[in-house]
């Protein structure tokens, strides 16, 4: 149903993909006629659909019409990174995140409460792209620490696993500490509320009656039934991660799904921009499903029912 | 804690700028480009950085020659040199060192292949309509090909070297041209210039080495790699931290000049590109296409906007000094470029006097001229992808302003702006056009009912005076200078300016020489003083 919305949703945008690709030198009818049999855009929607429905069941998503290869090959390519990208930022958001939150909600109303959710919130508030300008202004080109851009540097033939290991780690620190700025406020907010939720549960009272230490209650106690509400976060996050950081990808030429994605939505590129948002559909559909699965095992109420 | 992430990214610096031990740092370029490329296989390569890239892998018979016209229309390259059998028949003879970058020897099955397959339409969709006058390839011997064509025209030389890259017949003809671009040669090509194939990191970047045997000369480059970077901030940013020795297209926004200091080696290098910037007219009612447009139809409005607008300043305000008046299609660049009229001057007291002698007055005072209760009223559209463009578009909007002209300026996402270009739904369209060498290809964009011609300009005496000149075997200039006056004449467009491709680079290099149609084709000629890595 979702496939079906989004494949006629996207053919309805203005535009034709033939006009973008025949933008360098002019086509004749002829070809235009010639591409668009190759590319099925002479067919109705509706038999358009059902081919694509045909190769997708097999994993096939035909033909990019911008760059003539196959869909599946180029999402390949780029999903590494992405992956790379979008899981060091979830690992931020939810070890980073959590921990914050749970002091936060420790210190609740003092200075430290304060000084957190000040800066937690200035992050959710600032805008991707200017603060990894401001970041490569600040650590690439001014104190020249970090590299400005890509997700590797070229010329490193034969250099040994950790040399290319640090260069990309290298490159990953600008982007992820970029996005996981902007989006750690929400773990962060999420923990807090649910660990205040927590503090004020009779079982931790009770735990502290026994003379449980006061990390014993906190992490032992309070945490583990603050967190599956939090781990829902989880399921919002993945898709976003996995084509959301156009414009962080933008600024530090990080070649992930997010710019294939809008380059092939600016193209019109139906193929490929359909293989996208097919990987994007299943991002929330499995963030949803892990989020559920880890609720389970951490609340055995949820499992009960 | 702090202290300790510090010594952390100290060493990660260290330990990732540092060269690999043991091997000397190579002689590399790196240059940073906007584009992705994925393949630089001629018939496959779409892009023009692709096409850039693959004209350092993939010869030709010859190399273009500052002229499309005669038999000096190239210089040798695969051929070392040709001779006119008849007005249709011309005989090359292949430079026997001419190799392939697996060490098989260059022969004419090659030419004869490559040529059969960019002929054909189903495998070469752009190029195959450009070589329609070529009536015959044929091998004579291993070393000699013989081209003939339907008819005697003065491009015949041109046509046979410029548009056709030759192939590895002995690694591509086993390959269904289908499955070209999914083959193994496709991944790794194999081409016979003087750089080769060295690896693609997808979507990163994209290497090539030279080839130290090269039949003409041993480039002193070892090293070509071009960063797929597609914001320009990004590109500048690299290019001050070092990642990238060239940034390509720095300008606009000419604020970028003002950051090169920050890495004191860099210099600027422009050269005069192939691309002519220009207000389209629609000459047809942007509803229905077969009534004349209600204000652009008349030439006299066309002039009136033309002259009305301060081009000099607003390429300055957009280009710096990297731009220089256009008066006709033709770039100032491109051989013919010369053969242009002088670009007409600024004057807005003579484009307000145009306007009110063909009726257009401002008679209800609000600032806006008008003709039976029709306002001067125009659509300016323009692609908002393109910072200069969008920037000419507010400049020219409040120089109409000035003059009583109403311009609404309709930005608009690439794909949307040609899906309302080609059915002609605009009055004035910001276009962008990189021209061929040859002036012939101007025909596609300005010749009667031609597939690119989205102004629906038409006459007939400028297009037969193109086609005089496309057939002419001596002179063609009168011709061409006849077509070019015609054509400006008409203002189908108002003619902006030619902007400069501008390079950041390394200072340095010595014997720097730019190709104008193909600015790195000649880089394997550069000399290392003292520059390099």
């Amino acid at each position: 149903m979702a496939l079906a919305l989004l494949f006629f949703l996207i053919r309805s945008l203005p535009g034709d993909p033939l006009a973008v690709l025949s933008e360098d030198r002019p086509l004749t009818s002829e070809q235009v006629r010639d591409l668009q049999r190759r590319y099925q855009l002479d067919q109705p929607l509706g038999a358009q659909f059902t081919a694509f429905m045909g190769g997708a069941v097999r994993g096939d998503f035909g033909t990019s019409i911008q760059y003539g290869r196959p869909v599946r090959q180029l999402v390949l390519e780029r999903l590494p990174r992405t992956l790379l990208l979008g899981a060091t930022v979830l690992l931020i958001n939810f070890t980073l995140g959590l921990w914050l939150g749970v002091q936060q909600a420790l210190h609740r109303g003092r200075p430290l409460d304060r000084i957190l959710t000040t800066l937690s919130l200035t992050g959710y508030a600032t805008p991707s792209f200017w603060l990894g300008l401001m970041l490569v202004l600040v650590f690439a080109v001014r104190l020249h620490w970090l590299p400005a851009a890509g997700s590797q540097d070229p010329g490193l033939d034969g250099a040994g696993v950790l040399t290319v290991v640090l260069d990309r780690l290298r490159h990953l620190i600008l982007p992820a500490l970029t996005l996981a700025a902007v989006s750690i406020a929400s773990s962060m907010r999420y923990q807090r509320a649910a660990m205040l939720e927590a503090l004020r549960q009779p079982y931790v009272a009770a735990a502290r009656a026994r003379g449980l230490t006061e990390g014993q209650v906190t992490w032992g106690h309070a945490w583990r039934s603050a967190l599956p509400s939090v781990l829902t976060l989880f399921g919002l996050w993945l898709p976003i991660l996995v084509v959301g950081a156009v414009f962080v990808e933008q600024v530090f030429a990080w070649q992930g799904l997010g710019s294939l994605t809008a380059g092939a939505a600016a193209a019109r590129d139906y193929p490929l921009l359909m293989g996208t948002a097919v990987l994007a559909t299943a991002a929330v559909v499995t963030g949803s499903l892990v989020s559920d699965v880890l609720h389970a095992l951490l609340d055995p109420r949820a499992r009960a029912e | 804690m702090l202290r300790r992430c510090g010594r952390l990214l100290l060493l990660m610096t260290a330990c990732s700028a540092a060269p690999v031990a043991g091997q000397a740092a190579p002689r590399r370029l790196v240059i940073a480009i906007g584009q992705t490329v994925t393949n630089v296989v001629p018939t496959l390569s779409r892009s023009a950085a692709a096409r850039e890239i693959s004209d350092l892998v993939f010869l030709r018979l010859g190399r273009y020659g500052g002229t499309s016209f005669g038999d000096r229309a190239a210089v040798p390259e695969l051929a070392k040199g040709w001779t006119r059998r008849d007005s249709v028949t011309l005989a090359f003879d292949l430079d026997p060192r001419a190799r392939w970058h697996d060490g098989t020897p260059v022969t004419s099955r090659d030419v004869v292949f490559s040529f059969n397959r960019a002929r054909d339409p189903k495998q070469a969709v752009s190029v195959a309509s450009l070589l329609v006058d070529i009536a015959a390839v044929e091998a004579e011997g291993d070393n000699r090909v013989v081209i003939r064509f339907d008819r005697p025209y003065g491009e015949q030389l041109y046509d046979a070297t410029y548009h056709v890259q030759i192939l590895p017949a002995h690694l591509v003809a086993s390959i269904p041209p289908d499955s070209l671009v999914s083959s193994a040669f496709s991944r790794a090509p194999v081409g016979s210039g003087p750089y080769r194939w060295d690896k693609l990191e997808p979507t990163e970047y994209l290497q090539l080495r030279s080839v130290p045997g090269f039949f003409l000369g041993a480039p002193a480059i070892e090293q070509m790699v071009w960063r797929f970077t597609t914001s320009q901030e990004s590109r500048l940013n690299l290019l001050l931290t070092g990642g990238a020795d060239v940034q390509e297209d720095i300008i606009p926004p000419t604020a970028n000049l003002s950051r090169l200091p920050e890495r004191p080696s860099l210099r600027v290098a422009h050269l005069p590109s192939m691309g002519v910037n220009y207000l389209l007219f629609n000459q047809r009612a942007p509803a229905d296409t077969s009534r004349p447009h209600p204000i652009l139809a008349d030439m006299d409005v066309r002039r009136a906007l033309t002259i009305g607008l301060d081009r000099a300043t607003m390429a300055k305000a957009v280009f710096g000094r990297y731009a220089s008046p256009a008066s006709s299609p033709a770039p100032p660049a491109a051989w013919f470029g010369a053969l242009a009229p002088q670009p007409v001057a600024f004057d807005p007291t003579q484009a307000a006097r145009l306007l009110a002698s063909r009726g257009w007055r401002d008679s209800d005072g609000d600032g806006v001229l008008d003709r039976n209760g029709i306002p001067l009223a125009l659509t300016l559209l323009v692609p908002s992808s393109s910072v200069s463009r969008m920037q000419v578009a507010l400049v020219v909007q409040e120089q109409w302003r000035q003059l009583g002209v109403k311009a609404e300026v309709v930005p608009l996402e690439i794909a949307q702006y040609l899906a309302r270009r080609k059915p002609g739904d605009f009055d004035v369209a910001i276009e962008s056009f990189t021209a061929d060498p040859s002036p012939w290809s101007l025909l596609d964009r300005w010749g009667c009912g031609a597939e690119a011609n989205y102004g629906r300009y038409c006459s007939r005496t400028a297009d037969s005076l193109l086609r005089a000149a496309h057939l002419a075997r001596r002179d063609p200039a009168p011709a061409i200078r006849a077509w070019l006056r015609t054509v400006a004449e008409d203002f189908p467009a108002a003619f902006l300016f030619a902007p400069d491709k501008v390079y950041a680079m390394p200072s340095g290099y010595g014997n720097v020489t730019w190709q104008v149609e193909s600015p790195w084709q000649m880089v394997w000629t550069w000399t290392l003083a003292g520059a390099g890595r």
